[in-house]
């Protein structure tokens, strides 16, 4: 097995496991139980029927960015441990800047105009400019895991970690896309809310 | 956010790793560019007193309900090996690639044979794959014969992607198969028709196009080990896919596209001054278009000979023309096929569809296309044969 191959199917397995925990909860398993339930999961998942629940999990969502692992990873432990290895406001710049980022971007790649951002992916000085802008802009403000993160995705193109040859892919992914759409919403709703009833926010 | 929490150790280490990073993936990238076009047309001898021929059959034992999306390539040793897809039907999980090789000497097919399945690819490529698509070949620049093809995991067409598989052997046996990344929404929404391009640094062009979100044509540049080193969008928006490229120096070359969009329905254009990595609006040719692919080929003389449904609603005719695509103007020098539909007194499908084309080392032509979506039809003709038509 390539190492693209194990690392698109750790996505796969990542987001099944966080899904399942996410089910899980609501039987307010112990810690205990969910640690012990976690390797009994991988092996399922990984041996029944050789593994085809998460060959069809990878054909479906495809290879995930790094930033998507990245944070997979952190919702599982939460999950797992009930402890948050990262606070609300280190992901929210995350979120925050995929979603608006990806507003402008997946339009214009996806079919709109001739300008399209993901051809600069594969080698324009033009993006890496602005993905240095964005970088001292994140460290200007403090929130380092966003930047560790860029600096991640960086790193593993560099290593050609994943199957693709182009920058945006690991650093962001659709489904992270999407997700940040709906965190993003969900906070603007919850702003007008308070606002509204006059609560001032957390 | 304060100086001195700007200045922890933590935060400057993440600092420099970034930076380092920039750095490091600038310096690949600043060696980056977009090379001029190889002229790789077919500088033939005259025909000088060669007979004008022009033949025409199926490549047989076709052991598919249906096939569709033939494609050709001329081996090492002048044999010309044929691909398309067959199963029960069109999106079928029986769907394989299938191949078979023309001895043009002495007119004679190879039988049909699986070239590669649904689940080879799944295998290899260790993922979901729920059916298979066009092919079309590749000659890479170390000579090595390569096979794009269509695959998706859900969904219809729009969804789907491209896969690339090597063969040392010159399509006896196929290596594992790689993924080719060519969007940003899971890699969904790539599919592939038109012939290769080749760039003076060895790296090869592919006409391909998109249907996720809109319907437009691109140039996917990769290496002989199927990398994707570029894009370049031809069209945007929701009209014009499966371009065939054809360069008429190292900057230029002009586009044909099948057209998707309203009346008056025609073959599309665009051109390109840098080597495909920009192009101009598209324009309407003169050529009818009832939505179907096309075939071209440069001929050495300059003009574009081009395979066409001569109709704007039905693929019930397949003409050959030859023209001056900047003077819009065309010869029809054969029609291939003509059974028009609103003649028919049954109901059978009458479809002559997805020509491809090719020019032969020796200055020979071979076509095939899809004949009612049961065979694929192969036509053979000479330098001559042409030359008498004109």
């Amino acid at each position: 097995m390539s190492l693209h191959d194990a690392i698109g199917l750790f996505g796969s397995l990542l987001v099944v496991l966080v899904l399942a925990f996410q089910i899980l909860r609501r039987l307010k398993l112990s810690q205990t139980v969910r640690a012990w339930l976690l390797p009994v999961l991988v092996m399922v998942l990984v041996y029944s029927a050789q593994g085809a629940a998460l060959l069809y999990v990878r054909g479906l969502l495809g290879d995930l960015s790094m930033t998507s692992l990245a944070l997979l990873c952190a919702a599982l432990w939460y999950q797992l441990f009930d402890q948050k290895l990262l606070k609300s406001e280190q992901a929210a710049p995350v979120f925050f800047t995929v979603a608006v980022v990806g507003l402008f971007f997946y339009p214009l790649a996806l079919r709109y105009t001739m300008l399209d951002p993901y051809i600069a992916g594969f080698g324009s000085l033009v993006l890496l400019a602005g993905v240095l802008l964005v970088g001292l802009l994140l460290w200007f403000r403090g929130y380092l895991f966003a930047l560790g993160l860029l600096t991640a995705g960086l790193l593993a193109y560099v290593f050609d970690l994943l199957e693709s040859d182009n920058l945006w892919d690991y650093l962001f992914d659709g489904w992270l896309f999407l997700i940040s759409i709906f965190v993003l919403l969900k906070t603007i709703g919850r702003c007008i809310y308070y606002k509204i009833r006059g609560i001032p926010a957390a | 956010m304060t100086n001195s929490r700007l200045l922890t150790a933590k935060s400057l280490i993440v600092l420099c790793v970034f930076l380092a990073s920039v750095v490091t993936v600038g310096s690949q990238w600043q060696s980056l560019s977009w090379p001029a076009f190889r002229d790789a047309r077919i500088q033939s001898e005259p025909s000088g007193d060669q007979a004008p021929v022009i033949s025409f059959d199926f490549i047989p034992s076709i052991l598919t309900e249906q096939v569709h999306a033939a494609s050709l390539v001329e081996l090492e040793d002048g044999m010309i090996r044929a691909f398309w897809y067959g199963g029960t039907r069109e999106g079928a999980k029986d769907v394989a690639i299938w191949t078979a090789v023309l001895d043009p000497q002495r007119h004679k097919w190879t039988d049909a044979q699986v070239a590669y399945t649904r689940h080879e690819l799944a295998a290899g490529l260790k993922r979901y794959i729920r059916k298979l698509g066009n092919p079309v070949p590749v000659r890479f620049s170390d000579n090595r014969l390569g096979l794009i093809f269509v695959s998706n995991s859900v969904g219809g067409w729009a969804m789907s992607m491209l896969n690339l598989v090597v063969s040392n052997d010159e399509g006896k046996t196929w290596g594992e198969p790689t993924r080719m990344i060519t969007t940003p929404f899971a890699n969904l929404g790539t599919l592939v028709k038109g012939a290769q391009v080749d760039f003076e640094d060895g790296s090869t062009g592919l006409p391909v196009y998109q249907e996720l979100a809109g319907a437009y044509s691109q140039v996917l540049r990769l290496n002989s080990d199927g990398k994707v080193l570029g894009l370049a969008r031809i069209t945007d928006g929701g009209d014009a896919i499966q371009a065939v490229v054809l360069p008429s120096s190292p900057k230029n070359a002009v586009s044909l596209m099948r057209y998707r969009g309203g009346a008056p329905e025609r073959v599309v254009k665009s051109y390109t001054s840098d080597s495909g990595e920009h192009w101009s609006a598209m324009i309407r040719t003169t050529l009818q278009n009832p939505n179907a692919a096309v075939a071209a080929v440069r001929l050495d003389d300059g003009r574009i000979l081009v395979v066409f449904n001569d109709s704007v609603d039905e693929r019930d005719n397949l003409t050959l023309a030859v023209g001056d695509v900047d003077a819009q103007s065309w010869q029809v020098i054969h029609v291939l096929e003509n059974e028009p539909v609103a003649e028919q007194k049954d109901k059978r499908k009458i479809e002559f569809s997805y020509p491809f084309l090719i020019q032969t080392r020796n200055g020979d032509f071979h076509l095939v296309y899809t004949w009612h979506q049961k065979k694929i039809k192969h036509v053979f003709f000479n330098k001559a044969w042409l030359e008498s038509k004109l």
